[in-house]
């Protein structure tokens, strides 16, 4: 059974998507139309200034990217074509509970709620449940339960959650393509023609796998990732940035100023203005006592980011920077952060340490959720192929350990502080 | 800014009797269904399971995981974060004990996924199964070969004996 198409939207990434009646019906729900407005990639347009994409267009660009992947393994007879529409739809809905600023405040609210909780898809199973979404999909004979399951990972179909959440998703294809054309950063370009015509499943039905002739482009497809992770999504200046924007939240939310997570869905009306406008407002009006916080949010409404004093990065890395990395991240840490905020003479709140999540070309270090490769005979994850290029850099760990500070005059007293107190 | 749960996280293994191997599948897959089934022993350790290749996997866990290996490099992490004691004693005990006897089974890593499996389904997954005898077809048809009836029967009984199923098996 295909779909039928009520109307075509036009994207940058992808061009014309054919839309249906249900996900039209959807699309102009207020809670969709949030979507609007907020920011795909948090706040790195302060860097990359056409960055201004929004989690709208990522929201239809996964589906398209979806209903190709889903058409080529329906023609395959990999997956029953009657699953099309539910696969398109959970595609659409992935990022219904996404936070102000995309991931930025969803850290800040994993950090205080927990990973499970805090999470995006927990606060999509919600919207979804408690919303209009929930009766135009039961009124089209999609079960609302289905595709919360799908978005979640929970569905009793492997494949489906791969499809949705894996090394190598609908989510990231969409999400590359979409962040190298708007900050222009060209090495997110995905060869999408080349991984869709090669894409098969594993032989126990719950992995994607790209045939051997597709090997290159999904080499490419993590190489690409690699690059994006360090150009763009870790950027010394654009983490600068949400690395204040997460402590000014984390403390609006402490002020009772920002919702805490009960309060995120009171209700539809109030979560529809819940996004990123609604903080940027809640940042200029802030009239608190707090001198600290004001000053950090009159910086980051004025793009003056905090600085860099001490980066200690690796891909291979000997044994005397794996040193250096072990000292710096000691730094996080209560008793010996008070040490260098007093040998510093720096105050402790002005000393920022960050760790980006390292970055992997392969993520090798997964298992189930790994990217896979269809030789003649049998299937074998990509890191494992002595063929292929990830098999050599797959297992290597781009780490990038950071402490930043108020500004340049801080950032003297606080590198001589490292060096007194770490011996680095 | 300071990795709590990383603290919470060491503590926990530790609690239910495990070691962090990272170095092989059968170490990783170990961890994470002994994690998967401390949670739900109810230890709120904030891992949200999806079901994947070998049943329920975190990937936030897998990550933890490994960060956490790096952290042990520096220091203990429960010297670091020593404010993070908050375990519950109970849920470790309850599922301290259910591993154990998975592991008294023989083969720690396929009991240990057949538990792990057995439970998701009976308690998570979509569609939920209408009574115990459709977990058990669901379980077989989601890894053919992999685990025999006899098996699957003697793990639901283990789950119900130990809190985490209440329903009987039907007949």
């Amino acid at each position: 059974m295909s779909v039928v198409f009520e109307k075509h939207i036009h994207d940058s990434v992808h061009g014309y998507i054919g839309i249906t009646a249900v996900e039209r019906e959807i699309i102009d729900t207020p809670v969709f139309q949030r979507l609007r407005h907020i920011r795909h990639l948090g706040l790195a347009d302060f860097v990359y200034p056409a960055a201004s994409h929004t989690r709208f267009s990522h929201s239809l660009g996964s589906m398209f990217v979806m209903d190709r992947l889903a058409t080529q393994l329906i023609s395959n007879g990999k997956i029953e074509s009657n699953v099309l529409q539910k696969l398109r739809l959970a595609a659409l809905l992935h990022d219904l509970g996404h936070y102000p600023f995309s991931h930025v405040v969803e850290g800040v609210m994993k950090d205080l709620y927990g990973k499970a909780d805090g999470r995006h898809e927990s606060l999509t199973e919600k919207v979804v449940q408690k919303t209009q979404v929930q009766e135009i999909l039961r009124s089209n004979g999609q079960d609302p339960d289905e595709i919360v399951s799908i978005v979640r990972g929970n569905h009793k179909n492997k494949l489906y959650n791969f499809l949705l959440s894996s090394d190598f998703d609908v989510d990231r294809i969409d999400y590359l393509l979409r962040d190298a054309l708007h900050t222009g950063v060209a090495y997110g370009y995905v060869d999408v023609n080349r991984l869709v015509r090669t894409v098969t499943v594993d032989p126990e039905g719950a992995r994607l796998a790209v045939l051997e002739k597709g090997r290159q482009a999904m080499e490419n497809f993590l190489i690409g990732r690699y690059h994006m992770y360090q150009t763009v999504y870790y950027h010394k200046t654009v983490a600068a940035f949400e690395l204040m924007l997460k402590t000014i939240y984390s403390q609006l939310v402490s002020s009772s100023i920002m919702p805490d997570l009960n309060a995120v869905f009171a209700s539809e009306d109030q979560f529809c203005k819940f996004d990123d406008h609604y903080v940027w407002t809640k940042m200029a009006e802030y009239a608190g006592t707090n001198n600290y916080l004001k000053e950090l949010i009159t910086m980051l409404r004025t793009r003056q980011p905090i600085k860099v004093v001490f980066e200690e990065t690796s891909l291979t890395p000997d044994e005397d920077t794996v040193k250096k990395q072990s000292r710096l991240r000691l730094v996080q840490f209560p008793l010996q952060h008070d040490l260098l905020s007093k040998t510093s003479g720096v105050e402790s709140e002005w000393i920022f340490f960050l760790e980006p999540p390292s970055i992997h070309l392969m993520a090798s270090q997964e298992d189930d959720t790994a990217i896979m490769v269809q030789k003649e005979d049998k299937c074998v994850q990509l890191v494992e192929d002595n063929t292929s290029i990830v098999n050599l850099l797959g297992k290597s760990t781009f780490l990038s350990p950071r402490v930043y500070t108020r500004n340049d005059e801080y950032r003297d007293k606080v590198r001589k502080g490292i060096t007194a107190c770490f011996g680095i | 800014m300071v990795p709590g749960r990383l603290s919470k996280l060491d503590m926990a293994i530790k609690e239910i009797g495990m070691d962090i191997d990272l170095s092989t599948f059968r170490g990783r897959l170990e961890l994470q269904k002994s994690i998967y089934l401390l949670q739900e022993a109810g230890q709120d350790l904030q891992y949200g399971y999806g079901w994947y290749l070998s049943g329920p996997y975190s990937r936030d866990l897998t990550r933890d995981l490994f960060e956490l290996q790096e952290v042990a490099r520096v220091s203990k992490p429960e010297e670091l974060e020593p404010s993070v004691r908050a375990l519950d004693i109970g849920a470790g005990k309850k599922a301290r004990k259910l591993i154990e006897d998975l592991k008294r089974l023989g083969d720690s890593a396929y009991w240990l996924e057949l538990a792990a499996s057995l439970h998701f389904l009976n308690e998570h997954a979509y569609p939920r199964p209408s009574d115990s005898k459709q977990v058990i077809v669901d379980l077989q048809e989601s890894k053919p070969g992999k685990f025999n009836e006899e098996d699957v029967k003697k793990v639901y009984e283990l789950l119900r004996r130990h809190g985490f199923i209440k329903a009987r098996l039907s007949e």
